[in-house]
């Protein structure tokens, strides 16, 4: 049987959600900080309140976010 | 003791040995250099700020001296030393007292990791302080200049130091740097504000140095609070204007312009967002200083 796939949030993540749905985030694994808007930060806030996330509809988006270490994907996208 | 207390002969052999310890804020100097362009540059600029004891403690050690060598008869230079090392190129004798100001603003961004330190100018009223991080060339020196000399307490002209475990702002207080038309344009918006000689053909264009004012240098020790982030931007078509910049772009434009974020991991990040949720944060687009310092005015009789 198929694993379905899991998006989470890194574990070595400091985030900072601001009202105007900007989330700034710190990548201990990197140490970089970005500042998500728009589809990525509706993506992480989806993934912070444990919505389950279809990883096929946010392929670039994740990707970018898996890239960076913000998210992790479990079982394959 | 303050340097204004010194006698030209008491600075002056100060200087040559064993060096004079100055307080910059949470920073104490030992500064030796045999060099009268230095001399006569501390005399001015820092006259109003604390002399601490020769014996003692001293976060750096720096020279500033002539450098060695044949050229030293037909085009004389100054190299700056800490700790006996040189980590500059040697410049020209003109440039002394630039030199020693930027080895200082080096010294502090380099190894003053106690701070999160951000390329921003502060000034304060009261103890609300507001940040204006850029990088060079923005106008934040020019501003930064204006506003202290229109009453405002300067803080630092180039380097906020932000504590790095409660986000309090300390004070460096020290001259303020200006290239080129800034020199003018400040000139021409505060004729009792005290320079020093402008030096002609350095790295960045021609410098001068303001010096801070009196209030300024006698309260380095009072730390403020971040109250404001405000990014300038000089336009000189610009229609004077105050705009409200979202939260995560202030704190971008705090981490983009930090020397040493990286040093100081998820701390770092927490201290920042945290200082940046307690700002109301904006965009200044100025063409004209009376402008700028009167929004600026207006904005802090809001608080």
């Amino acid at each position: 049987m198929a694993v379905r796939p899991r998006v989470r949030i890194a574990s070595s993540l400091s985030f900072r959600i601001w009202p105007d749905d900007e989330v700034a985030v710190f990548s201990a694994t990197t140490g970089q900080t970005h500042l998500l808007r728009d589809d990525a930060a509706a993506l992480f806030l989806a993934c912070a309140r444990g919505e389950t996330v279809n990883p096929g509809e946010h392929r670039p988006t994740i990707a970018l976010l898996e890239q960076a270490r913000v998210l992790t994907v479990d079982g394959c996208v | 003791m303050r340097v204004c207390e010194l006698s030209p002969s008491e600075l002056r052999q100060r200087l040559s040995d064993p060096g004079l310890r100055l307080q910059t804020g949470p920073v104490i100097t030992n500064i030796v250099s045999p060099l009268v362009e230095v001399h006569e540059g501390i005399r001015l600029h820092y006259a109003n700020h604390r002399v601490e004891a020769a014996d003692g403690f001293a976060d750096f050690h720096v020279r500033v001296e002539a450098s060695t060598g044949i050229r030293r008869w037909w085009k004389p230079q100054v190299i700056f030393r800490i700790d006996g090392a040189a980590p500059f190129n040697a410049l020209p004798r003109a440039q002394a007292f630039p030199m020693l100001e930027w080895g200082l603003n080096w010294c502090v961004s380099s190894h003053c990791h106690q701070f999160i330190i951000v390329h921003a100018a502060v000034v304060s009223r009261g103890n609300l302080a507001v940040l204006m991080p850029a990088p060079s060339g923005t106008g934040k020196s020019t501003l930064c200049a204006g506003l202290a000399l229109a009453g405002w307490r300067l803080m630092s002209d180039e380097l906020a130091l932000i504590d790095a475990r409660t986000g309090e702002l300390s004070a460096l207080a020290r001259p303020v740097s200006l290239k080129n038309a800034s020199i003018e344009v400040v000139r021409a918006w505060a004729p009792h504000a005290e320079f020093g000689p402008v030096v002609a053909d350095t790295i960045k264009g021609s410098v001068a140095h303001v010096k801070p004012t009196e209030a300024s240098a006698v309260a380095a020790d009072e730390r403020a609070r971040a109250r404001w982030v405000v990014l300038p931007a000089f336009d000189p078509s610009a229609i004077p204007s105050l705009e409200p910049l979202s939260r995560g772009q202030a704190f971008m434009q705090l981490v983009d312009n930090a020397f040493n974020y990286d040093v100081h991991g998820a701390d770092g990040f927490r201290v920042l967002a945290d200082l940046v949720e307690g700002c109301d944060c904006f965009q200044l687009r100025y063409a004209r200083m009376d402008d700028a310092v009167a929004i600026l005015n207006e904005l802090a009789a809001t608080a």
